[in-house]
């Protein structure tokens, strides 16, 4: 008996040893299609045309979903009016390739006559550009049909360039250039014998967009067709140089705009009449400063992720001095400062951007920043407020009694139905009071001086520094980040199976120090980053 | 005739909004910053000449002409035909049919004569000189002192006993509400830097060094069209605009300082020119939100003064006539009263005083002063 206690304890002890420390076997979960988000489309344009091709038009609305839109472009389609647009912005941005002031340096080739078809020239340009853009190599159907249309289209309009711009919009619309589609294949192994995994190209698209951002370089996309990525080491190879390049700070800034609902500044507005000091220039500083802060941190530094909250650097212009209240010396462009130890600001959450994003257009929101802080920071889902909430309780302007916004919280969060989630955000959200509705310091509001104690899951802070610093320090914070980043990497939720690798990562990022890229090359080796379950069953009728 | 009216007419109006200044508390952030290095810099939001509005005093013998109006018969001789001509697009044709232009030569014609204020008046300022002066007792460069809107004697203002009696220059005259605002400040042109350190004592009772600079470019205004507070200021590149330290005091509330020389250049709509002033004098309200409120007294040199008023240009066409007819004087009379209205700096040779004590209200609101070789060193 002790022989068979000993077995089981012994075994219990290695699949716990197995779980904090090795890279467990979790398959990845069903694989979907991807629809470009606008700044992918952009980098698209960008490395294939250079940055003197304006991409300009109406993109179809992003779907966040579980806090990230990129879950949510596997859950979007393009609607006709929506692919009008596209075919619009193709036919734009091929015109502008095939013109007189951008064909000579942007093309590979050039026409024997520019007013006949040259299906040699026209063949060469669609099989070097459309593997770009379609992230494999065209098939010889795919390159004829396109040809065959350039060619027609060349001899009715007596101009090879018109025909040209008809295949390169067709390249621009196609669904395998809208859409990353990935593919799984089988993979079988003797314990897992329903395994699937990416195909060597979906896994190179899939790596390039999560550490960059951009669809894979031709270096990539050879590495997947030589079949190099299946090997542990080739995979390895691939992921080291792309965490190596300067395009992983695009990757980066790509992850935290999308977890910090940063989409959101293009429809922010300010009342003026409250903020006067609020212009668009600013907050589009504002926004781009916690875009840099985070790259300079984790990037270029190798900073830990939790130093973010504690950090007394930050880049500024000038436009944004007045908001911070300090000195700003170039009249143009960024600059680094670093606040003093004594000073009251410290940290992401004494950006300007959370302050006005996370904000009425006419006063601050202790709420609303409480919701983001908690969902996008710690993970935890906050419900939506009830239907029959009686928002005059609480929304009005100040009264004699209740000047700041804590006293008219209180008021409201009194009332039953609203008290659980108010406890959760409001205190948190009340610790960043002293940042108004565009994220200029106050110490009072309405003549009452702003009280910012409060607490995070028990542990008391007393105002935004200590409130960063209780963030930095709170047991989730590191786990909600690799839950986020791992759900960006694969473009959807975690399924169950993946927990146990959740779980490893985030012993490695501890283990890490918490650096970022450490983070990055983790997901992107695991398994659960490379393979795929089966398709859901279909039910039976 | 208004026909000079007509070519003014293309400036557009400038606002004459007085309460320019933002009202928001001083921010932490700024009075750590602030308190760091024990320098505080200021832009000013609000410049204007001291015009009294309460008590601007009488001008019994009426108003000063215009050209226009003292020319009267010259001008009704060619009137039809000026106006013939500009409507035909030929300007230079129109004016050379008028009079001789003063504004550019003010010994074109003998002097017609200016109306001065010599009466009392209740004027703010400073008593520059130190002393209680009148005309009727004689000495170098004798003039009649104001009295202060608080009773203070010995003010000193000759500025306003020249233009005192210039209609355009009354309470809400022309150019009180065209010019005589911060215009230059609001209209894209220039502001006044003014850098306060502190020497001995606390901030708000101790000794300071003080210096006064233009501003290398306008000055950032929010959407109440309010200078904005706290922002980072560049110096004008050119030190002509950097004056020498001066020293100064706080105390009670109040800011003193003086005296010291300054350049501050001025720029708005036709005028860009500076003013020169000599022994310049700051007297200022400390106010509880970081802000300041006061006057500017010094004495303003009158070749500078009267270049000023006439080196009016809209592109190459000159408006120092126009300006003058607008506003309510003739440029050859106050070129000629110039030199005795004059109190300040008399000349070693000649005796004659070269200056006139003028007095600038202004605002200033709470603005980090930055040097150039600051920018240099700022980090990428």
């Amino acid at each position: 008996m002790r022989n068979v206690l000993q077995l089981l304890v012994l075994t219990l002890l290695i699949v716990l040893v197995g779980c904090g420390r090795g890279d467990p076997t979790s398959q990845g979960g069903p694989v979907s299609m991807k629809r470009l988000t606008p700044a992918q489309y952009r980098n698209a344009v960008e490395d294939l045309f250079g940055t003197t091709i304006d991409v300009s038009g109406r993109f179809e609305p992003d779907s966040r979903r579980s806090g990230l839109n990129a879950i949510g472009t596997s859950l979007v389609a393009v609607t006709p009016s929506g692919f009008e647009q596209y075919e619009a912005m193709a036919r734009n941005v091929a015109a502008q390739v095939t013109s007189p002031a951008h064909r000579d340096h942007l093309l590979p080739c050039k026409p024997k006559s520019t007013t006949a078809r040259d299906d040699v020239c026209t063949e060469s340009i669609v099989r070097s550009f459309g593997q770009q853009l379609l992230r494999r190599s065209l098939g010889d159907d795919e390159i004829r049909v396109r040809v065959r249309a350039a060619g027609a289209t060349a001899e009715f309009h007596a101009d090879f360039y018109t025909g040209l711009e008809l295949a390169l919009t067709s390249l621009l619309v196609a669904p395998d250039f809208l859409f990353r589609i990935e593919v799984a294949e089988p993979a079988p192994l003797p314990d897992r014998p329903d395994r699937l995994q990416l195909s060597d190209l979906s896994l190179a698209v899939r790596l390039s967009y999560f550490l960059w951002n951009r669809g894979p370089d031709e270096t990539l996309l050879a590495t997947a067709e030589r079949g190099e990525l299946n090997s542990h080491e080739g995979l390895a190879r691939e992921v080291d140089r792309l965490l190596a390049s300067e395009q992983l700070a695009g990757g980066v800034r790509a992850f935290f705009e999308d977890l910090f609902l940063f989409d959101q500044f293009t429809d922010l507005g300010k009342d003026v009449t409250h903020y006067p000091l609020y212009n668009n220039r600013m907050a589009a500083d504002a926004r781009e400063q916690t875009l840099r802060f985070v790259v300079e941190h984790l990037v270029t530094q190798q900073a830990g992720y939790r130093e973010l909250f504690t950090s007394r650097q930050l880049p500024i212009t000038r436009s944004l001095g007045p908001l911070y209240g300090v000195p700003v010396y170039s009249s143009e462009g960024w600059e680094n400062m670093e606040f003093p130890p004594d000073h009251p600001r410290a940290g992401l959450l004494s950006h300007a951007s959370f302050a006005m994003l996370f904000s009425h257009p006419g006063r601050s929101s202790p709420t609303l920043r409480g919701v983001f802080l908690r969902e996008a920071l710690l993970c935890q889902i906050i419900p939506e407020a009830p239907a029959d909430v009686d928002f005059s309780l609480f929304a009005a302007d100040a009264d004699s009694v209740h000047k700041t916004a804590r006293d008219r919280l209180e008021v409201h969060a009194n009332e039953a139905s609203c008290r659980t989630c108010h406890k959760l955000t409001d205190p948190i959200g009340l610790g960043l009071e002293v940042f108004d509705g565009i994220g200029k310091y106050r110490t009072s509001e309405n003549g009452a001086l702003i009280d910012t104690r409060g607490d995070l899951d028990g542990r008391n802070f007393a105002d935004p520094v200590e409130l960063g610093q209780a963030f930095a320090e709170s047991p989730l914070i590191g786990p909600c980040l690799v839950q986020n980043l791992y759900r960006y990497a694969v473009g959807r939720e975690h399924t169950n199976r993946e927990r146990s690798l959740l779980r490893y990562l985030e012993a490695r990022f501890a283990e890490a120090g918490y650096r970022l890229p450490e983070l990055m090359r983790e997901i992107a080796l695991s398994e659960g980053f490379r393979t795929a379950s089966q398709p859901p069953a279909k039910e039976e009728t | 005739m208004r026909l000079l009216t007509f070519a003014i007419a293309f400036i557009p109006l400038l606002s004459a909004c007085s309460e320019d200044s933002a009202t928001m508390a001083p921010t932490a952030d700024v009075i750590a910053a602030a308190e760091e290095g024990d320098v505080r810099g200021f832009v000013f939001s609000y410049w204007a000449y001291e015009i009294p509005r309460d008590d601007p005093g009488e001008c019994p013998d009426g108003f000063n002409a215009t050209e226009e109006e003292y020319l009267s018969e010259e001008y009704a001789l060619v009137s039809d035909e000026v106006k013939r001509r500009y409507e035909a697009g030929d300007r230079d044709g129109a004016l050379g049919l008028l009079p001789p232009d003063a504004c550019k030569d003010p010994l074109v014609r003998p002097d017609p004569g200016h109306i001065t204020l010599n009466g009392p008046a209740t004027v703010a300022g400073i008593d520059l000189d130190g002393e209680h002066s009148t005309l009727a007792g004689g000495g170098q460069c004798a003039h009649d002192d104001f009295i202060g809107p608080n009773g203070e004697q010995g003010i000193d203002n000759q500025h306003w006993r020249l233009m005192g009696c210039v209609s355009g220059y009354r309470p809400n005259g022309l150019f009180d509400r065209l010019f005589n605002t911060n215009s230059s400040i609001l209209e894209n042109g220039y502001s006044t830097l003014l850098e306060l350190q502190l020497i001995e004592g606390t901030r708000d009772a101790g000794r300071v060094s003080a210096r006064l600079f233009t501003s290398a470019g306008p000055v950032s205004k929010d959407a109440n069209g309010k200078v904005v507070r706290d922002m980072s200021q560049l110096v004008h590149e050119d030190p002509m605009y950097h004056s020498a330290v001066f020293e100064g005091e706080i105390k009670d509330g109040i800011f003193t300082a003086g005296p010291v020389d300054a350049k501050l250049r001025f720029k708005v709509q036709a005028i860009d020119n500076h003013y020169w002033f000599r022994d310049l004098r700051i007297r200022a309200e400390m106010l509880a939100d970081g802000s300041m409120k006061g006057v500017l007294a010094g004495y303003w040199d009158i070749g500078n003064f009267f270049n000023f008023i006439t080196e009016v240009y809209i592109g190459p066409i000159h408006l120092g006539r126009a300006a003058a007819n607008n506003s309510g004087y003739m440029c050859a009379g106050v070129y000629h009263a110039l030199p005795l209205v004059a109190d300040g700096h008399p000349d070693p040779e000649t005796g004659k005083c070269t200056s006139l004590s003028t007095v600038i209200q202004f605002e200033a609101v709470p603005a980090f002063v930055i040097q150039p070789q600051q920018v240099a060193q700022a980090s990428p």
